[in-house]
């Protein structure tokens, strides 16, 4: 049997009578244990009553606000992308979000290793290894293809010998969304370096 | 009216009821303990600004999870930061002098900086490198290689604690 739903008019005034009231308060009581068993550990769990066992953060629509001395943390839904977690400064303060698109085992090849990651802000980091060959496998790959400006880059070169650090070229966005950074040899004489690589990118 | 700050409601939809609308943490005074298991995430002031930290299980030591400001947007110059706090700059730099020092912002000491010279007139093939020098708190120089004159881009990489 369902527990009836918890009344806030009941007890309504300090003369109502206990008897006809009576039912309905033991329903508030065990709504509100029951309510509160969702995220929390129950009020009668001993030491740890009250503490939470995880969050559900319900969908916002609008940013949450903060007092001095608060954050606050929340969910909101964004674009292209599924929920999200925000986080707000205090005094209602900037807002910013905190994760980013999702995470997901990218396909390598002989060519590039590629891992990515995100950064708080509606940043991605893509990383991982190249190993040019002649064009167009000289071309970094940038997926998952969501990224619209390219903040920075880095390469290291690696391999058995020393080599010059290549210098780089981006390629024409695609609808507005980078794909691949060309690299190029510094010499003229030798094949791009393999080389570690780091590219920090927003998908804003 | 307690329990709905920060919760839905003991009246409204009842699929959510009890779960969260957003987690709105005060300041702590004190790390809070861990058991064995259990992890904590919450609010402690460094400095007078509040910022959120997680400690991991058994009182092991705090990570300070934020960091009091983000700069993320179209612009060419931008930072965020990751746990610890430390903060990940990066920016554009087009057709910067030789020796032209860039100061980045928010203030923390430099801990590592890369340049990469891109979309350079002298491609391909070219030597077209760029190093920074004279690194100090979050300034650097650019200096890079004299065949390159006019119309390329300085892309630097940097992290600051």
């Amino acid at each position: 049997m369902t527990t009836p739903p918890y009344n806030p008019n009941v007890p309504e005034f300090p003369s109502d009578d206990l008897a006809t009231t009576q039912e309905q308060l033991l329903n508030n009581f065990r709504q509100i244990y029951d309510k509160f068993l969702v995220n929390h550990t129950s009020l009668d769990s001993g030491s740890d009553a009250g503490i939470h066992t995880i969050v559900q953060l319900v969908e916002q629509e609008e940013p949450f606000q903060t007092d001095p001395s608060e954050i606050s943390i929340y969910s909101k839904d964004v674009t292209s992308q599924a929920d999200q977690i925000f986080l707000r400064y205090q005094g209602n303060g900037q807002e910013f979000q905190y994760t980013n698109y999702q995470l997901y085992a990218l396909t390598s090849n002989q060519f590039q290793t590629k891992f990515f990651s995100f950064l708080p802000g509606k940043i991605l980091i893509y990383f991982g290894s190249i190993f040019p060959k002649a064009p167009p496998a000289n071309v970094l790959d940038l997926s998952p293809y969501i990224s619209k400006n390219i903040i920075s880059i880095s390469l290291c070169p690696i391999g058995p010998t020393p080599g010059y650090k290549p210098n780089v070229k981006l390629l024409a966005p695609k609808a507005g969304v980078y794909q691949g950074i060309q690299l190029f040899s510094n010499t003229g004489v030798q094949q791009v370096p393999a080389c570690y690589y780091v590219i920090i990118a927003n998908v804003v | 009216m307690a329990f709905a700050d920060n919760h839905v409601g003991l009246t409204q939809d009842d699929e959510f009821s009890g779960m969260h609308t957003a987690l709105t943490l005060q300041p702590q005074m004190a790390d809070p303990a861990t058991s064995t298991t259990q992890i904590a995430i919450y609010n402690k002031l460094v400095g007078g600004i509040p910022e959120m930290f997680f400690r991991p299980r058994a009182n092991q030591t705090p990570i300070q999870m934020t960091y009091p400001s983000i700069k993320a947007d179209l612009t060419t110059t931008q930072y965020s930061f990751v746990a610890g706090p430390f903060i990940i700059y990066g920016g554009k730099i087009t057709n910067p002098t030789q020796g032209q020092t860039v100061t980045l912002t928010p203030g923390t000491t430099l801990i590592f900086v890369d340049l990469i010279i891109a979309n350079s007139n002298t491609l391909p093939n070219q030597i077209a490198m760029a190093i920074p020098t004279n690194i100090a708190g979050t300034s650097f120089d650019i200096r890079y290689h004299a065949v390159i004159t006019s119309n390329f881009d300085v892309y630097y990489y940097a992290v600051g604690i």
